[in-house]
């Protein structure tokens, strides 16, 4: 058993970081083929992100072309940007000068700010909600957090966002409608988060416990002597968290896809938003650093995830317990 | 005989008012064993649950046990509660599945109680120290069910129920189960055994309980209840026994359906089978034995030209080999009969479309010759083709299964498992037609089956696969 | 990040708290640009529209050319050289005083980044006492309104690195940058010893939100005490609202159908001229501009005096005349209604971009009209380079996009250059595509050595009816600014040449 350990958790942290590594750079590099594969003037639209519709001038255009070598053959460009990454330097961006490293820091610290407090939100509801309804499937908690989670899970994030704008902005002014530098600016952007987030998870929560609850185990420890709380805190949480904490960590995807509506909706400057005003400016080093970022966070999740699940269910240690 | 547990005109309805237990009485003596015995559906389990406290939501329950001198209402679930863990202890079936994946042995079977006790336990079964600090799948199924009974052995409880103890063992291990139960007995503890097995009554000893549709058909000692039989139902359940079936006498036809030569079939580097060789005559039956994964199947769908093998040929009567031919004129002449037959029809199609389905791949006015004598023959009522798959029992469902085969009039008809997921009585009345079936249509039976009983008492031929 | 901070930020979130003690104090404007670099040539308005940079000279509304950090200004007899009186006692933002030479090495580091400016081909720039000089390659007479070229300020020594390169914004304008976070907003904070008047608020925020809708938004949530560009749609809602009331004021600007003269269906002037008939104006303006009279008759707008004629034949809804002259030309309708000539359709793809709301609708509009000549209008919404790159690959047949006139530089003539009078390739949606006149190109270049205004005003009339004639670009109507202002502000004045928001002037109500 120690030995396996010893084992099973280099071998998941190396498949996890090899796993990071090859996927932000898959990702990074179809961004940057999708990037030129869309018609138009790389240099044109790069200047009109950094100059204005109204405000170009030729020599502007020019200037950026040279400035950022864009005449070069596409897989030189690639290449060197690779070179640079592999000294661990990402480029600058085309359109604000400064290094990416330095946005992605900046706009990554407002996301992962938005992502953990809209996470935490989203659990602090979806843990007690889908706890309850797992332990009576089929009953009153049951059929109304199912009822909620169809309902969010099948409204666009855009939908929410504004549906609560609505609410909280404009009909009872208790919230501001956009901005990042107060707190209260992360009120709504995390709840609308949180919201979407929800859905799912107290479903997967609710599924996992109900799961637990009806295991022979439960039973067992229910005619050993431990109450219906005891058992479940005792063999319940444990057993049920292997799935959440799995879910939870896949998510992810479903936040990165939220941040992208949420940021702009609230003008939030974060991943998302920088991302999206990338692409639409051509900031290819941005856009790729974005990437490279998104694709190495979802590893690390994962990672962790693999980790915090691997410490709670030992079976997920020992690899050779399935031939038994 | 002091009785320490007394179980009176307990009955349980379900939500309908259908009686599913009718007032059933037994007392369990101090040290003694009770086995209650019956098929599938006879209430056997929902005795064993209503004690506990643990029937499904839903059913109610009336009743009394008498304990210790007091009276406890088996409706009154909570106060059953209380005498969980202190009086009544639990062997569940399915041993490794009772157990919290996520925990070490040790604490899951002190529970409550000290651990010394636990140490106890497990050493008085045997049981090494580190057993106690392994999780549960690291444990033999074996493994695991002894240390349910050192869990049994930690808690005080005079009373400990054991819940199908053999269920789904191979016959090698039955016997080894029952021993272990016997531990519970020679510790002081009085043991309910609840199941379908009667050589688990038989190795207890003790009284046993025939049930039957919820009601205690006869009960008594097991010795009595063995050699004199009062209920018509327990003498047919008593000869359910394939060691007490009749020897097979029919003579065969030294005619061969198949041919095999030197078949090897591999799973990675894990060859099932090697070199094997055998012929297949009519009107005889081939058993296929071997415990479970070690190829039975896979040798079956090899016959029948489901799966190619590694090497080897296959030839059918006509000299085809189906691994050669895309599609042999002799494929429906050479069937197969499912372990389960649910997963053999459509679920929610009624049964008699099903067959109708069949018309396109049978020669014409076929089906309407010969279905009725095939029913007739199998005695199912032609009523019952109007019902859904989940609308029939098991044992109806295989014969309707096995008169569909017929209609293809088989030269070799492969049983695989065919009666594993049915009760004794079942069992013995499926295989009984299998082997007349054999004998009247002249066809060859392969049957696969990890029950050495059964094979000894069917088979002309054993491969076994070890 | 320290745990403190993410502490206090996710409990403090968890409390709804809608009061905070800077939003009672600072001016908080929302604009719909995202300043990207902190530098004067790609943030150059923004930062001068702000009353942070200032430079020598500065408009009025009507757009006349006023003293600011110059206080008078003389010309040479051959019109070279351009010296400027300094404004004595002005203090940058670092609290040095402004001198002739830190003025003109200013002037030395910028011009090379400058826009517009380039045009008056500033060959050198000296110090004397008191005094800044222009040398001029060539006589330039709308010298002084290029100076407002936004990218060229008047900035501090402070501002450069040892090797010239621009690192900060030390200026001398009424507020002072405080803090920059790029690109969502600056925090300004007002400078005390500026020479002019001095702000009564002491500090602005400037937040860059392009997403009107967010704008709009806030202006409700009355977060905003100055919020630019509010589409027209949410006027009425924001009226409504009682945190904030709108503010109209006309801007210079035309939005203007751009048509590829080189493609055969639209070689004919006459074709632009019977495609021009076929536009209601006043439908457009009315219901989609929310404004009849900015229904553009020509291509200046009124606000413009002396270049914005009343006399002009003003072009108007006609349909008849258009499908007359369409038929006279031989373009036949076709069993689908749409014309034809020599197997030529009559159609057209119409470029267009979103970020002018109203751009889009305004094209659904022109294809429902142009049916009713027999013109197959399609139309193609993306990005806003999408046009000058049709433009320069010679594949757009139609745009649609705007034309702010004394953008940056309060004399049309800078625009009309670029957009009318050049070879250089297109980058903006604005000008002329396979258009070319010498008639123009001449009266440009008569106006750059023009310095009497009243000698120019016939230049201004060629310049205006070219365009009305020739139908180089179809303008459809103008638009106005319209500013979502708190209740709780006062003195604020609209500046229809946009190109400065007097910040300084603004004021909390008690």
């Amino acid at each position: 058993m120690q030995r396996a350990v010893r084992h099973a958790v280099p071998r998941a942290v190396l498949r996890r970081v090899l796993e990071a590594l090859s996927v932000a750079l898959i990702l990074a590099t179809i961004c940057f083929a999708l990037l030129h594969a869309i018609p138009g003037d790389m240099a044109l639209r790069i200047a009109v992100g950094q100059l204005g519709t109204e405000n170009m001038s030729p020599a502007a255009v020019e200037q950026i072309r040279d400035a950022e070598m864009l005449s070069r053959p596409l897989l030189v460009q690639y290449f060197d940007w690779l070179k640079a990454v592999a000294t661990g330097d990402i480029g600058r961006s085309f359109v604000s000068g400064r290094p990416v490293a330095e946005e992605l820091r900046q706009a990554g610290g407002y996301t992962l700010r938005l992502a953990v407090i809209a996470w935490l939100l989203s659990y602090a509801l979806a843990l007690p909600l889908g706890i309850a309804a797992g332990l009576k499937p089929d009953g009153a908690i049951d059929r109304a957090t199912a009822f909620a989670a169809a309902a969010f899970s099948s409204l666009p994030t855009f939908l929410i966002g504004i549906a609560l704008i609505s609410i909280f902005v404009l009909a009872l002014n208790l919230l501001p409608p956009a901005g990042y530098r107060r707190p209260e600016h992360l009120v709504l952007p995390a709840i609308t988060l949180a919201l979407g987030l929800m859905a799912p998870s107290m479903r997967v929560i609710r599924d996992a416990v109900a799961e637990v609850q009806a295991s022979a185990y439960m039973t067992y420890a229910h005619v050993r002597g431990f109450g219906k709380a005891k058992a479940f805190i005792r063999h319940g949480l444990r057993n049920a968290s292997v799935p959440i904490v799995t879910f939870a960590a896949l998510q992810f995807a479903y936040l990165m896809d939220g941040f992208f509506v949420v940021e702009t909706l609230f003008n939030f400057p974060g991943i998302g938003n920088a991302m999206v005003s990338a692409l639409l400016a051509r900031d290819v080093p941005v856009v790729m650093g974005c990437a490279l970022l998104i694709g190495t966070t979802f590893a690390a999740i994962s990672l962790a995830a693999d980790l915090i699940c691997m410490w709670m269910d030992p079976r997920l240690v020992d690899e050779g317990h399935g031939s038994r | 005989m002091r009785a320490i547990l007394r179980v009176c005109d307990l009955s349980v309805r379900d939500q309908k008012g259908t009686l599913l237990v009718e007032a059933v009485s037994f007392a369990i003596p101090q040290a003694g064993a009770v086995v209650l015995i019956g098929e599938t559906g006879s209430g056997k389990s929902l005795v064993a649950q209503a004690v506990l406290g643990l029937v499904p939501e839903g059913l109610s329950v009336q009743g009394r046990i008498e304990f210790d001198g007091r009276t406890v209402e088996l409706s009154d679930r909570a106060a059953l509660r209380q005498y969980w863990a202190n009086h009544l202890a639990l062997v569940p079936q399915e041993p490794r599945a009772a157990l919290d994946p996520t925990m070490r042995v040790l604490p899951q079977i002190t529970g409550l109680a000290k651990q010394a006790h636990a140490h106890q336990a497990m050493t008085s079964l045997s049981l090494r120290a580190s057993v106690g600090r392994q999780y549960p799948f690291m444990l033999s199924g074996g493994m695991a069910q002894r240390v349910l009974v050192a869990g049994a052995l930690t808690t005080q409880a005079p009373v400990v129920i054991a819940d199908e103890p053999t269920k789904g063992l191979d016959d090698d291990r039955v016997e080894e189960t029952v021993s272990r139960i016997r531990q519970l007995l020679d510790h002081g503890r009085a043991v309910l055994a609840i199941t379908h097995d009667i050589r688990v009554a038989r190795g207890l000893g003790g009284h046993i309980g025939v049930m039957r549709a919820g009601r205690m058909l006869e009960q008594g000692p097991v010795e009595e209840v063995i050699l004199a039989p009062r209920h018509a139902y327990t003498r047919a359940w008593l000869d359910a026994d394939p060691d007490r079936w009749p020897r097979r006498t029919a003579q065969r036809i030294a005619e061969p359906v198949l041919h095999a030569q030197k078949l090897t079939y591999a799973v990675g580097d894990r060859r099932l089978f090697q070199d094997l060789s055998l012929t297949l005559l009519r009107g005889s039956i081939t058993a296929i034995t071997g415990p479970s994964g070690c190829g039975k199947t896979m040798l079956g769908n090899v016959l029948l030209g489901l799966a190619r093998p590694h090497a080897g040929t296959v030839r059918w009567c006509d000299g085809t080999d189906p691994h050669r031919v895309r599609r042999p004129a002799l494929r429906a002449r050479f069937q197969k009969l499912h372990q389960d037959p649910a997963s053999a029809f459509m679920p929610g199609r009624v049964l008699r479309r099903q067959l109708e389905d069949l018309k396109p791949v049978l020669p014409f006015g076929c089906l309407a010759r010969d279905l009725p004598p095939l029913l007739d023959r199998l005695a199912v009522q032609p009523s019952l083709l109007e019902r859904r798959p989940d609308e029939v029992s098991g044992g109806e469902l295989q014969r309707i299964a096995i008169a569909r085969i017929l209609l293809f009039k088989p030269y070799c008809l492969v049983a695989d498992e065919p009666t594993s997921r049915l009760d004794p009585l079942v069992q013995r009345e499926v295989t009984e037609l299998l082997r007349t079936l054999v004998d009247e249509q002249d066809m060859s039976l392969v049957l696969t089956s990890h029950d050495k009983r059964l094979v000894r008492a069917v088979a002309h031929d054993v491969i076994d696969l070890q | 990040m320290s745990r403190n901070l993410w502490f206090s930020a996710f409990v403090t979130a968890m409390l709804v708290s809608p009061f905070s003690v800077f939003a009672q104090e600072e001016l908080r404007v929302v604009e719909p640009f995202q300043l990207q670099r902190l530098d004067t040539q790609t943030g150059g308005f923004q930062l001068r529209a702000n009353g942070v940079t200032e430079t020598l000279v500065q408009t009025n509304p009507e757009a006349a050319v006023l003293p600011a950090l110059a206080e008078r200004w003389e010309t040479s007899a051959d019109g070279l050289k351009w010296t400027f009186f300094l404004r004595p006692n002005v203090t940058f933002h670092d609290g040095t005083a402004m001198t002739p030479e830190a003025v003109a090495a200013s002037f030395k580091a910028l011009l090379p980044t400058g826009n517009l400016i380039k045009n008056a081909k500033v060959k050198d720039v000296s110090a004397g006492d008191g005094t800044v000089t222009f040398t001029l390659e060539q006589p330039f007479a709308p010298f002084l309104a290029y100076l407002l070229d936004p990218a060229v300020p008047v900035l501090a020594p402070s501002s450069f690195a040892s090797s010239g390169e621009l690192t900060a914004i030390v200026a001398t304008g009424p507020y002072r940058i405080e803090k920059a976070e790029l690109p969502q907003g600056l925090d300004l904070v007002r400078h005390d010893s500026y020479w002019g008047d001095v702000a009564k608020i002491e500090r602005v925020r400037v937040d860059g939100i392009p997403n009107p809708e967010t704008r709009v938004n806030i202006a409700l949530a009355g977060e905003g005490d100055l919020v630019l560009e509010i589409p027209t749609t949410a006027v009425s809602r924001i009226d409504r609202s009682g945190e904030t009331h709108i503010v109209r004021a006309p801007v210079p600007r035309v939005v203007m159908m751009l048509v590829n003269v080189k493609k055969p269906q639209f070689a004919d002037v006459e074709i632009r001229r019977a495609l021009s008939f076929a536009v209601d104006r006043q439908a457009i303006a009315r219901t989609i501009m929310g404004n009849e009279d900015l229904a553009a008759n020509q291509y200046f707008p009124p606000a413009m005096k002396g270049w914005h004629f009343e006399d002009f034949k003003p072009q108007t809804l006609n349909v008849a005349e258009a499908n007359r002259i369409l038929d006279e030309l031989g373009w036949k309708p076709g069993a689908d209604g749409i014309r034809e000539k020599d197997g030529t359709r009559f159609a057209g793809m119409m470029r267009t971009f979103p970020q002018r709301a109203y751009l889009p609708v305004i094209a659904e509009a022109l294809q429902a009209q142009l049916k009713a000549i027999g013109f197959d209008l399609s139309i193609q919404v993306g990005e806003s380079s999408l046009i000058p790159e049709a433009q320069n690959d010679g594949t757009l047949e139609l745009g649609l996009g705007i034309r702010t006139m004394i953008y940056q530089v309060p004399d049309p003539v800078a625009r009309l250059t670029s957009d009318f009078a050049t070879d250089e390739p297109s980058t903006d949606a604005t000008g002329a595509t396979g258009w070319k006149s010498e008639e123009m190109r001449a009266a440009v270049a008569a106006y750059n050595l023009t310095t009497d205004p009243e000698a120019r005003l016939p230049l201004q009339r060629e310049m205006a009816e070219i365009l009305q004639n020739e139908l180089p670009v179809i303008p459809i109507t103008f638009t106005d600014e319209k500013y979502a202002v708190s209740e709780r502000l006062e003195g604020f004045v609209a500046d229809p040449v946009m190109q400065t928001r007097p910040l300084n002037h603004l004021s909390f109500k008690d």
